[in-house]
């Protein structure tokens, strides 16, 4: 299930925390790396290394929700686990609503905090290989012309040839060659794949003659 | 001058009445002659004369002319000397009459008798002090009567012998003049009845160094009667009771003596009657006489009684308590009660009502320090109250103090037992994880203790403290806090400050709560502009200083000194005893506690603390 790759990063201004956890880690199997403060590990992070970050909640200087914070604001997705030795209930539900996998309370059993870990790391790889799918989906959007980046949301619309054609104001067969070009440069080969290709970049069906309409933020680049 | 004026006035008044022959007989003053047998000086004539001419003096108010005669014969005995004495006295009182002539002693009986045709012839005569014995000899007239002399030999004997029941042995003594013989003829034939039982010895005639040589000798089972000594068997002349004296200091058994006179002179006792006694009785007599009566023997006499020296019962251990009833006892000091009774219940009086007094003092000091120790206690249990609720407030940043240890304490465990399930475990990993779980598991055992001791109700203690220790120790027990708090701390602890003594429990709750208040006071500032300054110095006069500093919101100026007042608080939560706790511990410790508001922003609370006295 774990791969040598699967990284833990401790976060503790305790060092005998951090050495304490990391050696049970190591001794499952995992990789770890030890950080003493929010700032050294903002510092040091590798977004690319998979695995999840096991922080502490009160640390001085930048505590542990607050680190958070600042790993969602760079648009760092890493799975991320709070140790607390004094936990409230208003914030754990802060941290939980930010996207932590769990809030686990100090002293926390070996069981737990590797059950946690591996779910944490799991969300990783899923998170990753859903990124890399959408990365290769981008590029193939990338590669369409501006009159196929018009057509592909009426394509997926649920569009006509001839509805689309009506639209743009062009001829049915030109439109038929586009859709022919779409479904080459996107690597489908049903309107259902390339349904499901544009949803993953975030591209939402437009019905109507009145132009797309985006409901995600998707320009935030993926953390590199 | 007046009085013998006044005496002259009356003589010539007399003798101008006497050509007038029997008119005014009666005008004339009574005069009373007292013939002792002795010298004048010997005490027992003293004696009876004083007492003689106070009675007679006070039964006949109109005044009696009392004249003195001494025959002086143990020292003259001769015959040719009394047939000098009465030719003397007849010229002498040619032209004097006198209506009582008073005879002191058998033999100045003897000679009144004797010369009675020839002197004082109109004279009534009486007589005092004389022997029974003399008395009977003498063959009286009927006319003649007076107080007669009892010998007690007998019951003087009788009187020692109660005293000292373990006597064995009787030892009289007598010397070598006239008298001396009469009463040691009187003593061998009175105290036949003791021959059996104590052995009577007598000492009669000896000379005196011989004779104390001899009595120094006596066994304490002795029994010494004295009886008199006028001359010593070297013709030495004494006063009886000088005699007694001498006996009595160099025996070595108590002296039983014959009269009261001796008694003075250290003698134990005897029965007798007194020269006093007999002396007031013949001047009654004689008053009697004057004013026409005339007494018979029956009717006269004195009483006598068993009388002690107290001093010599103490010298000689003898118990009061054997003294029979009724005995006269001399030289006993009266008793202060009997003296000075009034004085006395005033003075104890005035001891009873201070005693009341200091007693009331000392009880009301008793109730007061009693209510001080109440105070104290209540003081104390006050700021221990004070203490639990801060340590309340602090309970989750102690939590996370005591949960880091345990975290690392299980997780290092757990990856010690993941370690040695492995086949070929790493021991020296192992051995340095059991290493960090010990020293792990002494840091949570150091929180628990200190919490422990800041939560125990403890006696009050006074030791040597280095403050900026124990400023620390808080700090250390506040790291969470801190942390949560989100507060910066910048600590000027100056190193090698004096001691103070104190309480190290109340001292670390006041910089305990000093704390906490500072991190009140800068919760509405942005959380990096959060900063407490913590700082110890030596202040004035030698004291130790600290200050806490915050850059928070300040006291309003009207509040500066009332937020030491309890229930007054500028926060929302809280009962506002903090402060006011603290105050009373730092004062209970002879310091200051004050605050001040800092001249940008933010308050200062200062403690000044007394160092500990080079002793402590």
């Amino acid at each position: 299930m774990t791969t040598l790759a699967d990284t833990v990063f401790l976060v503790d201004d305790d060092p005998g925390v951090t050495t304490a956890l990391g050696r049970l880690l190591r001794a499952a199997g995992f990789e770890v790396r030890r950080f003493s403060s929010g700032e050294e590990f903002l510092r040091a992070h590798d977004g690319s290394v998979p695995g999840c970050a096991v922080l502490d909640v009160a640390m001085p200087d930048l505590n542990g929700i607050e680190l958070q914070r600042r790993l969602v604001e760079v648009g760092c997705e890493r799975p991320i686990i709070f140790l607390t030795g004094q936990g409230t209930i208003p914030m754990s539900v802060e941290a939980m609503k930010a996207g932590a996998v769990d809030f686990l309370t100090k002293p926390v059993t070996r069981e737990r905090l590797l059950e946690t870990i591996r779910l944490a790391i799991e969300k990783d790889r899923t998170d990753r290989l859903g990124r890399a799918e959408r990365i290769k989906v981008e590029e193939r959007l990338a590669s369409l012309s501006r009159r196929e980046s018009e057509i592909l949301p009426l394509i997926i619309g649920g569009l006509l040839n001839k509805q689309i054609a009506a639209e743009l104001g062009t001829a049915e067969k030109t439109v038929k060659v586009h859709r022919a070009r779409i479904m080459g440069k996107m690597e489908v080969r049903s309107v259902a794949e390339l349904v499901r290709a544009a949803m993953l970049a975030g591209l939402a069906p437009a019905r109507s003659s009145r132009g797309l309409q985006s409901d995600r933020d998707s320009d935030s680049p993926a953390c590199s | 001058l007046s009085f013998l004026q006044r005496i002259f006035i009356l003589c010539m008044t007399l003798a101008a009445c006497l050509p007038a022959g029997d008119a005014l007989p009666s005008a004339r003053a009574k005069s009373v002659l007292i013939l002792f047998e002795t010298e004048s000086n010997l005490p027992a004539a003293v004696i009876v004369g004083a007492a003689l001419r106070e009675a007679l003096s006070s039964q006949v108010p109109s005044g009696v002319a009392d004249y003195d005669e001494f025959l002086d014969l143990d020292r003259f005995p001769e015959q040719e000397h009394r047939a000098r004495m009465a030719a003397f006295l007849r010229q002498k009182y040619a032209n004097t009459p006198i209506d009582v002539v008073i005879a002191a002693g058998g033999r100045a009986l003897d000679f009144m008798l004797k010369y009675r045709a020839s002197l004082f012839t109109d004279a009534s005569l009486i007589f005092v002090a004389a022997g029974t014995e003399e008395v009977a000899a003498l063959h009286l007239p009927s006319d003649v009567v007076g107080i007669a002399m009892d010998t007690y030999l007998a019951p003087t004997v009788e009187l020692a012998m109660r005293l000292q029941p373990e006597t064995r042995r009787l030892v009289v003594v007598s010397g070598a003049g006239d008298q001396d013989r009469a009463w040691e003829k009187t003593a061998r034939r009175e105290l036949r009845p003791y021959q059996g039982r104590l052995h009577p010895t007598y000492l009669s005639a000896l000379p005196m160094a011989q004779l104390l040589q001899e009595v120094g000798r006596l066994p304490r089972d002795t029994v010494v009667l004295y009886l008199t000594i006028f001359r010593d068997g070297e013709g030495r002349l004494f006063h009886p009771r000088e005699a007694a004296e001498m006996l009595s200091k160099s025996s070595s058994a108590p002296v039983y003596g014959v009269y009261d006179t001796y008694l003075e002179s250290g003698i134990v006792g005897g029965h007798m009657d007194t020269f006093e006694a007999q002396g007031r009785e013949a001047g009654r007599l004689a008053s009697r006489i004057l004013a026409g009566e005339h007494p018979t023997m029956a009717q006269l006499g004195v009483a006598s009684a068993d009388y002690v020296n107290f001093l010599q019962l103490q010298r000689w251990g003898i118990d009061e308590s054997r003294l029979p009833p009724g005995t006269i006892v001399r030289f006993k000091e009266p008793s202060l009660w009997a003296l000075y009774h009034r004085q006395i219940i005033v003075v104890f009086g005035l001891i009873a009502i201070l005693s009341i007094l200091v007693v009331a003092l000392l009880f009301q000091a008793s109730r007061r320090q009693k209510a001080e120790g109440e105070l104290a206690a209540q003081r104390g249990e006050l700021a221990h109250l004070s203490r639990v609720a801060t340590l309340g407030e602090l309970s989750g940043a102690l939590a996370h103090e005591l949960s880091q240890p345990l975290t690392a304490i299980l997780s290092n465990a757990q990856a010690a037992l993941e370690l040695l399930a492995k086949e070929r475990p790493d021991l020296p990993e192992v051995q340095s994880i059991v290493a960090d779980i010990v020293s792990e598991d002494m840091r949570a055992g150091e929180v628990i203790r200190h919490l422990r001791s800041l939560f125990r109700k403890d006696e009050v203690r006074r030791e040597a403290l280095d403050v900026t220790a124990e400023i620390a120790e808080v700090q250390k027990m506040l790291h969470s806090e801190i942390i949560s708090r989100n507060v910066k701390v910048i600590t000027h602890l100056s190193p090698g400050l004096a001691r103070v003594r104190g309480d190290r429990v109340q001292l670390q709750q006041v910089f305990l709560n000093l704390f906490m208040n500072a991190c009140d006071a800068v919760e509405s500032n942005k959380p990096s502009d959060r900063i407490l300054t913590i700082s110890a110095d030596s202040g004035e006069g030698g004291a130790v200083q600290v200050c806490y500093t915050d850059n928070g919101v300040g006291i309003p100026g009207e509040m500066l000194d009332k937020v030491f007042q309890p229930f007054v608080t500028t926060k929302r939560r809280g009962l506002g005893l903090g402060l006011a706790v603290c105050r009373s511990i730092i004062q209970a410790h002879g310091g200051r506690l004050w605050a001040t508001n800092n001249g940008n922003r933010g308050a200062s609370f200062w403690i000044a603390l007394p160092i500990a006295s080079e002793s402590g």
